[in-house]
């Protein structure tokens, strides 16, 4: 760098370096450094600050008063998240339940989407923004037309189930079909968000293995098993990483629907933390399932990550 | 001449001493200076209610015209006004000066926690107090509600009780009376019960931490209470067993499908669309029942005191107050507004948009008694007498997690389960919170 610029000052006058040039040489030097500077800043301030706050919280016990400030108790909030606490560990797998769910059956619709939106056919710009309508609406009034859709006595889904002979469900009313209810909500959702990730995979694939594989006589279950995904692959899984994380966090639609009942039956991990730390005021043992949480979302984004680039 | 004068002289004299008492009394009333705090600022943050919305709110102007202190009043729905008030008491900034508290929920926590201001020392200061105030006027149960820990931490706005609801167009056409009794209620429950044409007898809440509210009646009619003298949960007496398994009954047999998600506004909304012959609900239901943009059935609903069990009818009594906030920088200034809301004639105001109110003098008022039903102030006044202050819940310092372990236990009874064992759970976790936060 130093080459490349013309060192004026000193040629010119044949003075040592002011301070001034002193100052802008320094700058020049540590460029990488200072044009990231303030953004670093905002970001360790915005990020990191809570994340440490949070972790340094959650070895204290502080139910939210100004009179007593917060009790340094060590590792028992942990202790007692894992191995007393009755509500989180059902929370906890009935979390993993419904993100499981939730990625299979959007990927599974979501890859049929993909194909049928491929092709060419009239209307088709107009049947894809059809599809991408539930994706791009607000989730929370989403969420309470569905609630009034699901009404045990004057929901319109009953209706049609009574008038197809079927027995009427409670829905989101019964701690049984309260999970597939949401499910079913969650799915409607956010699989146009998957189907588009893959349309998107789709569209990229490169046509020779599959004009090869038509000349070789191929069914399409072949074409589509032995070519299509393992192409696709890691589309999928980057489709699948996105909605693993949103499912795990997931709040929005639980909060209004059900906020968590009929008891507990429909509490995730994020409902769980969202009642412990704002309706409850426990602060440090809500820091400690935050922590929990945090590391649960995060390593099972870094396991898909891994089998992302791991060989079949 | 000198007569004349005479008279004349102790006529000016008589009329001169009325003229100095008369000074006198108005110099005494006007003594009160409500302009001593000019140019401060206070900030209170409050609940979404018509007192708040259509009481308060548009009188500010009056009161800074009043008093030159200048009023930010934000008005939040329940549940985001709690969480946001909580944090920013956390905080301890003192940015709030004054806000409403429901003490049958917050009262022990706050207290704890150090956020109210007592306010007796206000009171009880002729420079800080208008002459013209009263306390006294205040119901003694109201006054009770809104003292914590020995300490009056608020002046109560609006009491509120719990009532049976009915339709008095179809208990008629079936020649049911009104039940006074629990046992009547669920004969008449069964009787009015058509569940092929999708018409209930009865509904109240069913939803997990709000349905601690109107179970509350159904276990002190057995006899019951939340908690011992030593603060120990009573949620496996046979009283409180029995109740938990009727309220559990009798929305599972005479209820509406869905009803463990039925929350307050949904069992106005089913009362108002017909679905439901009878309800026992909180008393300010009556402002949607009397309202014949919201009620289909509106002049068709009857109120009366929640049946009587063998220990009698007893419901919470529980009231919102107006607090100030012990971090607030304008103590004094928050005091002003806090005793002009609660002031004779705001509180009249409060009357005339059918806010029920807690001053006797405006209650027992023509206005006032002619604003509401008969029926319906004849049994809240019934059920205010007989109420148990404050019960909506255990009161202790982790209510919403009470309330939530209770509420499991109500949602177990609904469902069909075995009701001892969900009242032990209940007991026990609700033990294990009080041991941990008290």
């Amino acid at each position: 760098m130093a080459l490349a610029r013309p060192d004026v000052t000193v040629a010119v006058t044949g003075q040592s370096a002011s301070r001034g040039e002193l100052a802008a040489r320094w700058v020049d030097r540590n460029l990488p450094w200072i044009f990231p500077g303030p953004a670093v800043v905002a970001m360790a301030g915005l990020l990191v600050f809570p994340l440490v706050y949070t972790a340094w919280l959650s070895l204290h016990e502080w139910y939210a008063s100004s009179v007593l400030g917060p009790e340094f108790i060590g590792l028992k909030n942990y202790v007692q998240l894992l191995l007393v606490d009755e509500r989180f560990w059902p929370a906890f797998w009935r979390t993993a339940a419904f993100t499981a769910g939730s990625v299979v059956l959007s990927i599974t619709l979501g890859l049929g989407i993909a194909h049928l939106l491929i092709r060419n056919f009239p209307a088709r710009g107009l049947a894809r923004t059809l599809f991408l309508l539930p994706m791009i609406a607000t989730p929370v009034a989403m969420a309470l037309v569905w609630m009034t859709m699901m009404s045990p006595t004057i929901g319109v889904l009953n209706y049609f189930l009574r008038s197809l002979g079927l027995p009427a469900s409670a829905w989101v009313a019964s701690p049984k079909a309260v999970i597939p209810s949401l499910l079913l909500v969650e799915t409607w959702m956010w699989t146009p968000m998957v189907a588009l990730i893959l349309l998107a995979g789709l569209s990229s694939l490169p046509s020779e293995p599959f004009e090869s594989a038509l000349v070789d006589g191929a069914s399409s279950w072949q074409v589509f098993w032995r070519i299509t995904l393992p192409l696709m692959r890691s589309t999928i899984i980057v489709a699948a990483l996105f909605r693993t994380i949103d499912a795990l966090k997931v709040f929005d639609i639980v909060y209004v629907m059900t906020e968590g009942g009929p008891g507990f039956a429909s509490e995730t991990l994020n409902l769980y933390v969202f009642q412990t730390s704002f309706k409850y005021l426990h602060l440090g043992y809500a820091s400690a399932l935050i922590v929990v949480f945090f590391s649960l979302v995060l390593g099972t984004s870094l396991l898909l990550l891994r089998v992302r680039r791991a060989a079949w | 001449m000198i007569r004349s004068a005479q008279t004349l002289g102790s006529a000016v004299l008589v009329f001169a001493l009325l003229l100095c008492s008369t000074a006198a009394d108005v110099a005494v009333a006007q003594s009160f200076d409500w302009k001593k705090y000019s140019g401060k600022q206070v900030r209170f943050l409050v609940n979404s209610h018509d007192w708040t919305n259509e009481v308060i709110r548009p009188a500010i102007p009056e009161f800074e015209a009043l008093t030159g202190i200048k009023v930010a009043w934000e008005i939040f729905p329940e549940d985001q006004f709690r969480q946001k008030l909580a944090v920013e008491l956390v905080s301890g900034s003192g940015s709030v000066d004054g806000f409403q508290s429901l003490t049958s929920w917050d009262g022990l926590r706050f207290m704890k926690a150090g956020w109210y201001e007592p306010i007796q020392k206000y009171l009880g200061n002729p420079a800080l107090t208008s002459p013209q105030f009263n306390f006294d006027d205040f119901f003694p149960n109201t006054k009770q509600i809104a003292t914590v820990g020995g300490a009056l931490i608020g002046i109560p706005l609006y009491p509120e009780v719990q009532l049976l609801y009915y339709r008095k167009d179809i208990l008629q056409q079936k020649g049911i009376k009104v039940p006074q009794t629990m046992d009547e209620l669920e004969a008449a429950a069964k009787q009015l019960t058509d569940k092929p044409n999708n018409f209930y007898g009865y509904v109240s809440r069913g939803k997990r931490s709000a349905a601690v509210y109107t179970l509350a009646p159904f276990i002190f009619n057995q006899g019951g209470h939340w908690l011992d003298k030593d603060n120990q949960p009573q949620l496996t007496t046979p009283a409180a067993i029995k109740g938990l398994d009727m309220y559990g009954r009798m929305l599972r047999e005479y209820g509406p499908p869905g009803a463990v998600n039925v929350h307050v506004y949904e069992v106005y909304d089913l009362m108002t669309q017909g679905r439901v012959a009878m309800a026992t609900e909180s008393s300010n239901g009556v402002s949607t029942m009397e309202n014949p943009t919201k009620n289909k059935f509106v002049g068709k609903i009857g109120y009366a005191r929640v049946p009587r069990g063998p220990a009698g009818s007893h419901t919470p009594i529980i009231s919102w107050a107006i607090s100030i906030a012990a971090q607030s920088k304008n103590k004094e200034a928050a005091w002003y507004f806090v005793q002009w809301a609660a002031s004779r004639e705001m509180v009249e105001r409060q009357g005339k948009a059918k806010v029920p109110v807690a001053r006797k003098s405006v209650w027992d008022s023509p206005s006032f008694q002619g604003s509401q039903p008969r029926e319906w102030l004849d049994s809240f006044q019934g059920a205010l007498a007989d109420g148990y202050p404050n019960q909506a819940n255990p009161v202790v310092v982790a209510v919403p997690e009470t309330r939530d372990a209770i509420g499991a236990a109500i949602v177990a009874a609904i469902e069909g389960q075995d009701v001892k064992a969900a009242a032990e759970k209940a007991q026990r976790t609700v033990a294990e919170i009080i041991k941990k936060t008290q």
